[in-house]
């Protein structure tokens, strides 16, 4: 069982998370701390992934693995996807990321769900429900009293997010760094 | 960070998690003031359980009906997970061991399993 960690890299220019130091402090073989400035979305996800290495949870994320010259991304995530036997797919959502380079991942992901090659219970949708208002998206109950899932970050690319979940993904909200390792560390195993 | 147990100590330390299995085990809910209410718990007491069963992947929140597409708001349900149905048999097996221990002792019986 191996996870793929998708997910944003960079934070949207009016955004500027409190990572824990922990969560970047270990990285993954031949990736370099960048000097000055905080963490960005990729590198919280580089360091996650090393923690999750070191708990013996099989993990990687896209941009852990050189393209290869004239290689298509989209065939690039399908070489990693095959030669690490991923089937564990989470999907980190942090509020306030920039998310325009996510495109090929989660097409292809949400087309593969809807053919059903990827089953929903293989796709964890990780967002974040802070409490200091960071709120990436919401589960709230209706005036019949039904349970609904909605984004609260409109107008960010997040339409997809709630695609997955009509798919069949399976909600995981975190409130710190610390609960979100957890989490996935349950998920991947 | 996390211990390879974290999951079974925080299960077997909540007695509202035991009932949280054996009431999804019946099926699904979409209504989590049916669930909260049927526990017998505080909205935020319940909110945490939730959180923790959800992350610890003993219970899980998803569509309810898959493959249907929405523009907005996406129903979602309550439902146990395989780990949380493994979970539950576990418990139960504890519950019996322990039910044979008060037996013996001649103590009250404590039925964590059940739901009111």
């Amino acid at each position: 069982m191996t996870l793929i960690l998708l997910g944003p890299s960079a934070w949207l220019h009016t955004t500027r998370p409190r990572i824990p130091p922990w969560v970047v402090q270990i990285l993954p073989p031949g990736v370099e701390a960048r000097p000055g400035a905080g963490p960005n979305a990729k590198d919280v996800r580089f360091g996650l992934v090393a923690r999750l290495r070191l708990a013996n949870v099989h993990a990687t994320a896209l941009e852990l693995h050189p393209d290869r010259t004239g290689e298509a991304p989209v065939d690039k995530l399908l070489r990693v996807v095959e030669d690490h036997h991923i089937d564990q797919f989470a999907i980190y959502w942090p509020y306030g990321a920039v998310r325009p380079a996510l495109d090929v991942e989660i097409g292809w992901l949400l087309h593969a769900m809807q053919r059903g090659e990827i089953p929903g219970d293989q796709v964890g949708v990780f967002y974040e429900c802070g409490p200091e208002g960071h709120k990436a998206a919401r589960e709230r109950t209706t005036a019949d009293g039904r349970l609904v899932f909605e984004a609260l970050e409109h107008e960010k690319r997040t339409t997809a997010y709630q695609t997955f979940v009509s798919r069949g993904a399976l909600l995981i909200p975190w409130s710190s760094y610390e609960d979100l390792f957890e989490f996935l560390e349950a998920f991947g195993r | 960070m996390a211990t390879a147990d974290k999951h079974l100590v925080y299960v077997l330390g909540h007695p509202e998690a035991w009932k949280l299995l054996a009431l999804l085990e019946a099926g699904s809910q979409d209504r989590y003031e049916h669930v909260r209410k049927a526990l017998g718990m505080h909205p935020q007491a319940f909110q945490r359980l939730l959180y923790w069963m959800r992350g610890y992947g003993f219970v899980r929140v998803r569509a309810a009906r898959p493959g249907k597409a929405y523009r907005a708001a996406v129903p979602v349900h309550l439902e146990m997970s395989p780990k949380g149905q493994a979970m539950l048999e576990f418990l139960r097996g504890v519950e019996k061991v322990a039910q044979a221990r008060r037996e013996s002792l001649g103590l009250h019986h404590a039925e964590l399993l059940s739901v009111a």
